[in-house]
């Protein structure tokens, strides 16, 4: 089950996540899942999500991500497309592009990139 | 915060210097120094060194340079800010953007490339505008120019003796 944002904020409770890489685990390869992750340390490779990620503030994250959410308090650095939602936080640095319908970027958070949305009349589809 | 974020000071309509209503429609270049709110449509070329705030019906279509701006509309064009760029939830971007600092609200529409550069310095350091200070090395121009004129009606020495 993809879990719900803690009410009145956009945060993640990291206990409603399904899987939790803590910071001292490296991983490269690819990941696929269809819940919801977090990843606290290192990541080089592909990422296919359903659900939600979460990249933690100590994560560091080389890859191509395809997700339905996004939420990073680290540093990613690929491109990403996201079916629903990217969330770069204010410790967030983003190098890449992103896609997606909905994106928020807190003050502070840094963004190289481009970013390509769908119209919001066209995202219907 | 206490990190060099700028904090994001959006004035209330009445305290911006000069508010642009949305019946009217400019063409061409604006450049001011304190606070301009757009509403209307705009088409051109923005100079700032303050602040501007593109209104929720404003329809810019603008290569813009400014400290900071604040967009709840609609903004075509290249941006570039020295301090900060806030696009609001109801706004729509088309266009790229470079700035040391941005912050996109939910529901904001952003299409276009975004380059942060936080090279120097967090806060605005104030270097002379390049425009009023373009010298122009006009000193070779006459000299060529004098030597195509005088071509063939050069004073011949002796002539009048």
């Amino acid at each position: 089950m993809i879990p719900e944002k803690k009410a009145g904020s956009s945060e993640y409770d990291e206990k409603d996540i399904t899987t939790v890489v803590a910071d001292d685990l490296e991983i490269r390869g690819t990941i696929k899942f269809k819940t919801s992750v977090m990843l606290k340390g290192i990541f080089e490779g592909e990422i296919f999500s359903e659900g939600l990620l979460v990249v933690g503030p100590t994560a560091k994250v080389t890859a191509t991500i395809s997700t339905k959410t996004l939420v990073s308090h680290g540093e990613i650095s690929g491109n990403v497309t996201a079916t629903d939602q990217v969330t770069l936080k204010n410790s967030s640095l983003h190098n890449g592009d992103i896609s997606t319908p909905n994106i928020i970027i807190e003050n502070g958070a840094v963004f190289n990139g481009s970013c390509s949305m769908r119209p919001k009349d066209a995202a219907t589809g | 915060m206490g990190n060099g974020i700028p904090i994001i000071n959006e004035p209330v309509e009445e305290k911006i210097a000069t508010v642009i209503a949305d019946d009217l429609e400019i063409k061409g270049t604006i450049a001011f120094k304190t606070s301009v709110m757009l509403k209307g449509i705009f088409e051109g070329e923005i100079f700032s060194e303050g602040l501007l705030v593109v209104g929720p019906t404003a329809k810019v279509t603008a290569t813009i340079s400014t400290k900071t701006l604040v967009s709840h509309g609609e903004i075509r064009g290249d941006v570039i800010a020295e301090k900060q760029v806030v696009l609001r939830g109801t706004s729509t971007h088309t266009g790229d953007i470079k700035a040391p600092y941005i912050m996109i609200e939910s529901g904001a529409a952003f299409n276009g490339a975004c380059i942060m550069e936080r090279g120097k310095t967090t806060l605005p350091v104030y270097d002379a505008t390049p425009e009023d200070q373009q010298p122009e090395e006009s000193s070779g121009a006459p000299d060529t120019l004098s030597v195509d004129e005088a071509e063939g009606e050069e004073p011949k020495p002796g002539e009048f003796l």
